[in-house]
């Protein structure tokens, strides 16, 4: 009996290990490239940034295989709906509509959002900023930053596909402002020949904009949100997490 | 109409009920206690733990916000004082504080002291070589400097003294998590403890009981059959249950047979005084008792005169009447400790103790006059007279046939001397007055 007993849990370890070499563990993972810090191109073209490192990290923890899918951030939800990708680590703030259409993982750092722009008008209130039709703000088409323009400024709203197009119009002065997530913009602002920029007061304080930031997850694989929140879990408990912000940003933004 | 009673059954059914719910709630209240400890492991895995290190993450966020306004202070290059006042700005409204308002309000105050230093500090770097006024606007921007360097001092006093209370805090939470945990277990010891000690009560409970309602009922029982063997008296208690009533029942019954069973074996079934064989063996026994004492004994042989001329004249029935009276009214006379036996048809013996040879002619005479008095009177039955020989004890050789036999030996000398009379046995007829 017992014997038998001893055989029948081995064939269910067995059986186990071997769905888990046979259960499709490689992934597609949806980025964009031109976000630096999160996720860029260095000068020999290679994908960079805390993103693509945290993605890295997290396959090697499922033991999973995975591959980059390039993409402008616009077209991730609806490759991630789609399941062309699986899932995305693409800065995403959690809101209603895009929970209806994709899942998230646990939080991987925390942000804020900010209107950056010419450094002499630092000193002004990004809010009344915002209330000024004349203005020309620029924002990441698809963005929590986006939508949040939309419902509430009165200025004038340029969409753009990617937040580097942003950048070089607020270089050309074709935009007056651009309104992006705060760690961005920190790198941005930080480059020396960006000195003539700065932030326009303090973050924007609205809860849409700031708190915790999520990896995107396809709907179509749900038991997926559990593994990587799991591996998730395992990288912030490890230090590995710590390891990669330290890396990109100068304090701990987890 | 019989009592209803329980059956054992049910004492072991209500005392393995009980048992039963005792263990129950004891194992109930350690799994409600167990899955509490669970939760706070849990809860601690899940809450506690990440909001220490969310205290952890502040504790180190503090100081680099120190050491990036350090560099707007006190640094020489502007291009790193900017870096540094950027990153000072972000971090201060970074959402990692806003657990603490208190904290909050310390970081944001601390960026706004950052951003005055870089401000008056890139306007004292970048002063004009050629500005008119150089050295005193130098001067004066100099001390605007000193200034804000020495608050930024006392500031770091107040961010320094905040990381040690988030430090403190974070150390509180777990301790207190510990103390939680310590508490728990403690808890769980207590009620184990106290089950325990309910668990052993019930037993003990459970114990009395059986004792109660069971061992001691058949231990009297058991008690009870030994006393009957030995013809002794016993007593049993009246049964809560139907089976140690059914055992009390049967020894009720079996005590009461044996009784009869010894009234039949004993006593002469028309008259009712002893049969001649009982007669015999308590006359032995009291020979054997009066040897070893030293004490009087006589042995009285008693006839009805003419007594089967009743039979013949008056029937059986009156014969027997007759014996019936004549056994009653010896009985009325005879004191304590002696007794009469029906040695056969009109023939009676009769045992005294503790009379001596004169008190035993008395009492014989008495006999025979009562007798003849109380016949006569009697009208159920014809008048009759007794005819009695005495033998009383005098060596030890005496036994009870031996004497008996000479008692017999007297009665005949009564009977043929003319009937109606007391003979007095030729051993002892020396003791006795003539009359």
């Amino acid at each position: 009996m017992k014997r038998q007993l001893i055989s029948l849990f081995c064939a269910g370890f067995a059986l186990l290990g071997s769905n888990q070499t046979l259960a499709d563990n490689s992934y597609k993972i949806g980025i964009s490239d031109s976000f630096q810090p999160f996720n860029y191109r260095d000068a020999q073209g290679q994908l960079k940034g805390f993103n693509v490192d945290v993605a890295n990290a997290l396959c090697t923890e499922m033991k999973a295989k995975c591959e980059f899918v390039v993409m402008r951030f616009p077209q991730i939800i609806p490759a991630l709906e789609n399941n062309e990708v699986q899932f995305a680590p693409a800065n995403f703030l959690i809101t209603a509509e895009r929970a209806k259409k994709i899942n998230f993982s646990a939080k991987y750092y925390r942000s804020t959002t900010s209107l950056i722009g010419s450094a002499d008008k630092a000193h002004l209130d990004p809010e009344q900023v915002l209330k000024d039709m004349n203005n020309k703000v620029g924002t990441q088409k698809g963005s929590a930053q986006n939508r949040y323009l939309v419902e509430h400024a009165h200025t004038q709203v340029i969409e753009l596909s990617s937040i580097g197009e942003g950048l070089s119009k607020l270089n050309k002065q074709e935009i007056d402002y651009l309104i992006a997530p705060t760690l961005f913009a920190l790198n941005f602002l930080q480059r020396p020949e960006n000195s003539r920029m700065d932030f326009i007061g303090e973050p924007i304080n609205n809860p849409t904009l700031s708190g915790t930031v999520h990896i995107g997850i396809t709907k179509q694989q749900p038991e997926l949100q559990q593994e990587i929140d799991s591996a998730l879990a395992a990288l912030v408990k490890q230090g590995k997490l710590r390891q990669i912000i330290n890396q990109y940003f100068p304090f701990n933004v987890y | 109409m019989p009592e209803r009673r329980l059956k054992i059954k049910h004492l072991l059914n209500r005392l393995s009920l009980l048992v039963v719910a005792v263990t129950g709630l004891i194992v109930a209240a350690i799994l409600l206690l167990s899955n509490y400890s669970a939760q706070l492991a849990q809860k601690s895995e899940q809450e506690l733990l990440p909001s220490i290190h969310e205290h952890q993450r502040a504790a180190l966020n503090l100081e680099r916000l120190e050491r990036m306004g350090d560099l707007v202070a006190y640094g020489a290059d502007l291009a790193l004082m900017r870096r540094n006042a950027l990153a000072a700005q972000v971090l201060a409204y970074q959402p990692s504080f806003n657990f603490d308002p208190k904290i909050q309000k310390a970081v944001r105050d601390a960026y706004e002291l950052i951003k005055a230093l870089r401000i008056a500090r890139q306007q004292y770097l970048k002063l004009p070589a050629d500005h008119s006024d150089r050295d005193q606007q130098l001067k004066l921007l100099q001390q605007k400097e000193q200034v804000l360097q020495t608050q930024w001092g006392e500031h770091k006093q107040v961010l320094f003294e905040l990381q040690n209370r988030i430090i403190t805090d974070a150390t509180a939470l777990q301790s207190q998590t510990l103390q939680k945990i310590t508490q728990t277990s403690s808890r769980i010891l207590i009620v184990g403890m106290i089950g325990v000690t309910l668990f052993v009560f019930v037993l003990i409970v459970a114990a009395t009981l059986l004792r109660r309602h069971l061992v001691t009922p058949v231990t009297d029982a058991s008690r009870a059959l030994l006393a009957i063997e030995s013809g002794k008296k016993y007593q049993l208690r009246a049964a809560d249950y139907d089976e140690i009533a059914t055992i009390n029942h049967a020894v009720d019954r079996l005590s009461s047979t044996m009784k009869k069973l010894h009234e039949m074996a004993t006593t002469d079934s028309l008259t009712g005084c002893y049969n001649r064989r009982y007669f015999m063996e308590l006359a032995e026994e009291e020979l054997i008792n009066a040897h070893s004492k030293q004490a009087p004994l006589a042995l009285l042989m008693m006839d009805l005169d003419h007594f089967k001329r009743v039979n013949d004249e008056y029937g059986h029935a009156t014969g027997d009447e007759t014996l019936k009276l004549c056994t009653q009214w010896i009985r009325d006379l005879l004191p304590e400790g002696c007794f009469l036996g029906r040695l056969g048809g009109e023939e009676f013996a009769i045992l005294l103790t503790q009379h001596n040879s004169l008190d035993t002619f008395k009492l014989a005479e008495c006999i025979r006059v009562c007798l003849s008095e109380q016949s006569a009177q009697q009208t159920s039955i014809p008048h009759f007279t007794v005819s009695i020989g005495i033998e009383s004890k005098c060596y030890v050789t005496d036994t009870v046939d031996s004497l008996l036999s000479l008692a017999d030996k007297a009665l005949y000398q009564a009977k043929s001397s003319g009937r109606n009379k007391v003979v007095v046995g030729q051993r002892n007829s020396n003791t006795l007055p003539v009359n």
